[in-house]
């Protein structure tokens, strides 16, 4: 029919010519970068994509200080994960709670909304104070990172149920705790994945600020470290393992999303 | 006639009002609207568009308070939703998240039925309805006829001693409204309940009602019944079906 709207169909296409433009589009962002690196003077501290693509994968064999890449990655895997689960294991009740019970909405509410406006990060100079250089002031910058967005998502999913589900529910003899599992809770799964997607995002980041304060072994360490030794290329390596680390991650909690929601229609 | 002479009524509507406030405003849907309901009489309320029905409805279910009035149900007062009423719902109101099955065993479930039983109950209405097969399908796979069919069997699984049909059909196209039609006619037959059904087609409400009650535009009242004493199934292109049509048209025309 129209012209604009076949060639639309075209593009939109199969997966196979999605795979075929990513990887066009690196092919064209490798070239690029390699040509600039080129360059005498920018060279000097932009090495090209082959040494870093090399060093990367050489990392996985031989160590960065004490660790393998592999060791890195588990090392910030792990603390992101603990801080992240405990957000979640006091953002998801601590939102469930203030949208069900008009009381201690009253009572947490003002609390929450002024903890929400401070960014994570903000919370460094106190988690360094409270908890020391070690572990434990990780887990809590991370916790608290997860914790604002997981909260905010779980009580606006547990706010906006249908007030339809809620009159049919009643009709059919449920009583507050069943209408607690059986419908408030349902619905605001997909908030609530919405809510871990976006903080996992958030604690990742954290995770990699943490490490760069202080910390022997993490990617976050990898790329502070290289710039501690002016090793550029260690810098972009490390940096390119926190991108696909947290490529992969953000696809499983997807792929998690999507066999906990099979009835929502934007888990498909 | 099984119910002549002077039978108790299951449910009644004492003059219901109810009035919407907002600071500046007020809004009166329902004044002084009374209706005794006998048991398994399928009464039509049949009334033009915004008069208020939905409301009315959700007072009767006790979802929502009057401003006065009552709702008496065997003799006592509905304060509070009541799962011996039983409601479908313009939208369905399903649940999404749950399937086919665990829709319609919902109300059982709820009264902690054993699992074996439970499932042996939903099977019958979801045969009944004619779903046999969908029973693991999730809703947003169905179609709106199938959704609504689902919402039916789903009322009718809690053992309600009234259904009430708020515009079940209202958003289906015709020709699955002919068939939905057909179809809670047929189910109806086989299980009888008290149905308190709401639409603005008259043509629906001819096809369906012992009984309809016509409702005057917003500040809704009962303007006039007409019983309609033909033999089920009807016929929709029957000479008195058409006199009947055109009768309760007339009346309808006139609240406008």
């Amino acid at each position: 029919m129209s012209e604009p709207k076949k060639r639309n169909n075209n593009f939109a296409g199969s997966k196979s010519e999605v795979i075929v433009m990513a990887v066009f589009a690196f092919a064209c962002f490798f070239c690029v970068w390699y040509l600039v690196s080129l360059n005498e003077r920018i060279g000097k501290f932009f090495p090209n994509p082959i040494v870093v693509l090399e060093s990367f994968f050489q990392a996985f064999v031989t160590p960065i200080g004490q660790n393998t890449m592999l060791e890195h990655i588990f090392y910030s895997l792990r603390r992101v994960t603990t801080g992240f689960l405990l957000g979640a294991f006091i953002g998801i009740p601590l939102g469930l709670v203030m949208a069900c019970s008009k009381t201690l909405r009253a009572l947490l509410m003002p609390l929450f909304s002024i903890v929400r406006p401070i960014p994570g990060l903000a919370w460094i100079p106190l988690a360094i104070l409270w908890f020391g250089l070690g572990e434990s002031s990780k887990y809590f910058l991370i916790c608290m990172t997860a914790l604002v967005g997981i909260t905010v998502q779980t009580y606006h999913g547990a706010l906006n149920v249908d007030p339809l589900h809620i009159g049919a529910a009643r009709m059919l003899g449920a009583n507050n705790f069943q209408l607690f599992t059986n419908v408030i809770i349902r619905s605001a799964i997909p908030y609530i994945f919405a809510g871990l997607q976006g903080s996992f995002a958030g604690a990742w980041c954290a995770v990699i600020a943490a490490e760069m304060i202080r910390s022997d072994e993490g990617v976050g360490w990898i790329i502070f470290n290289g710039m501690n030794y002016a090793n550029t290329t260690q810098v972009i390596a490390g940096m390119l393992a926190i991108g696909i680390v947290g490529l992969i991650t953000s696809a499983l909690l997807r792929a998690l999303e999507r066999s906990f929601c099979k009835w929502n229609i934007q888990g498909k | 006639m099984e119910y002549t002479g002077k039978i108790k009524p299951i449910i009644q509507c004492k003059n219901i009002c109810k009035t919407f406030r907002t600071k500046e405003t007020s809004l009166d849907v329902l004044q002084d609207f009374s209706l005794d309901v006998k048991e398994n009489e399928f009464v039509v309320l049949l009334g033009p568009g915004q008069c208020g029905k939905t409301t009315l409805m959700n007072i009767i279910a006790g979802i929502e308070p009057s401003t006065s009035g009552e709702i008496i149900f065997e003799d006592v007062p509905i304060t509070r939703p009541n799962p011996s009423l039983g409601m479908v719902y313009q939208t369905t109101g399903l649940f999404p998240w749950f399937t086919v099955m665990k829709n319609v065993d919902f109300g059982p479930r709820m009264k902690r039925m054993p699992a074996k039983e439970r499932k042996e109950k939903a099977q019958y209405f979801i045969d009944l309805v004619g779903l046999t097969g969908f029973e693991n399908s999730y809703p947003i796979k169905l179609s709106g006829g199938m959704r609504q069919r689902v919402g039916i069997a789903r009322a009718y699984c809690n053992d309600p001693k009234v259904m009430l049909m708020d515009e079940p059909f209202g958003h289906l196209d015709a020709q699955t409204r002919y068939s939905m039609q057909d179809a809670i006619q047929d189910i109806w037959s086989k299980e009888k309940r008290t149905v308190i059904f709401i639409t603005n087609n008259i043509e629906e409400a001819v096809f369906l009602a012992d009984r309809i009650v016509i409702m005057t535009n917003c500040p809704s009242r009962v303007k006039t019944e007409v019983r309609i004493d033909l033999p089920r199934p009807r016929d929709y292109v029957s000479r008195q079906f058409l006199e009947y049509r055109e009768e309760v048209s007339r009346l309808f025309e006139s609240t406008k």
